[in-house]
């Protein structure tokens, strides 16, 4: 999968939608899928809440496409959204339900961090956003690169040895490390180029 | 938050670590419902079509409330208003809300400034939903409210717009 992650991409994406184009509204939505996942999770709604938000945050940006006056400027609209909307479903008592988090889990909630207009609340997205545009680079990346540093960051509770991540990768154990390093820097040429 | 420029290469190795962890896909299902989204028109529809398909509804953002406006000076807050005076935006809009105590319950006064001729408010909470039509200079009254939590919505020129919710009368203790 290619994936390109410049601001005019974003714009030329929203040009196409404009012109009627179904391809670049499912390649927008492919595209910020996880970040509006990612917001609308740490509100710690549950299974049904969440898809209800991250619903409405793309019926918002379909509504919203013919109007949008700085498409380079997409992915701040989105994030702001998928926050009041999360807020919003909060608020109005919609679907909100139990607030609890899973023992472990290290990501700060919503009620937290971004639950009002605080500074401390804008940080927060923009650090999402930093994870996203590296999350957007991965996907840029050649497939065994991907593959690699996707087995070799896995969740705690998934997290894989590394003679497993060796087998799967069909490689000396003695070459992860040198290859994770070599992935890791073409992860960072490419992000930092765009 | 650092740029990526500078971070060091296990500061940004920690940083990719985070960024698979913490931005997992979504559901294939929520991803295949939100594609699905798209209107069905085809290519050359044009944007006040794209527009319509979907009811445009549109959060309201508190700007400003008398009750939250720190004291200058020691004893200001005995001399409270009780009138409790908000105001909120909402693209283009601005709503100009007043929560006024009456004899054992409250009144909602407010005011639309904005470019609509014409809309209607709902309030929803502590019971049957009210509403009221707004006059020639956007005003609107809702009498007869007792304290609560309401979410007041209004609708605008074919727009939805929610107000945050509102806590009417001094928050139970």
């Amino acid at each position: 999968m290619t994936v390109h992650d410049s601001p005019e991409d974003d714009a030329a994406l929203v040009d196409r939608c404009r012109r009627g184009d179904a391809t670049a509204w499912a390649a927008l939505v492919r595209r910020y899928q996880r970040l509006v996942y990612a917001v609308v999770m740490r509100a710690g709604f549950d299974e049904h809440g969440a898809a209800d938000v991250f619903q409405t945050v793309f019926a918002r940006l379909v509504q919203h496409l013919p109007k949008l006056t700085q498409p380079d400027r997409l992915q701040a609209w989105i994030v702001t959204t998928a926050k009041r909307e999360a807020l919003r479903a909060r608020e109005i008592g919609q679907r909100t339900v139990s607030m609890s988090r899973d023992e472990g889990d290290e990501s700060p909630g919503l009620e937290d961090t971004l639950a009002d207009e605080a500074p401390q609340a804008e940080d927060a997205l923009s650090e999402l956003q930093q994870l996203h545009r590296l999350r957007l680079g991965l996907d840029r990346l050649d497939e065994r690169c991907r593959e690699l540093l996707l087995l070799v960051f896995r969740d705690e509770d998934e997290k894989l040895g590394y003679d497993e991540v060796a087998r799967r990768m069909n490689m000396p154990m003695g070459s992860l490390g040198p290859t994770r390093s070599r992935c890791l820097d073409k992860l960072r040429r490419l992000v930092e180029a765009v | 938050m650092k740029p990526l420029a500078t971070l060091t290469d296990d500061e940004f190795s920690q940083l990719v670590g985070r960024a698979v962890r913490e931005l997992p896909d979504a559901p294939p299902a929520l991803q295949k419902a939100a594609i699905a989204l798209w209107p069905a028109a085809g290519p050359g529809a044009v944007l006040s079509a794209l527009a319509a398909a979907v009811v445009a509804q549109i959060q309201a953002v508190l700007t400003f409330d008398s009750w939250t406006v720190p004291a200058v000076a020691a004893g200001m807050r005995s001399l409270r208003s009780p009138t409790r005076h908000l105001l909120f935006s909402a693209q283009g809009r601005d709503i100009d809300l007043r929560i006024v105590p009456e004899a054992g319950s409250f009144a909602l006064a407010g005011q639309i400034l904005g470019p609509d001729e014409s809309g209607s408010v709902q309030l929803e909470g502590g019971g049957t939903p009210r509403s009221a039509v707004l006059d020639g200079l956007g005003e609107f009254r809702i009498e007869g409210i007792h304290r609560g939590t309401y979410v007041l919505t209004l609708q605008l020129g074919g727009d939805s717009i929610v107000l945050p919710s509102v806590e009417v009368g001094e928050p139970l203790a």
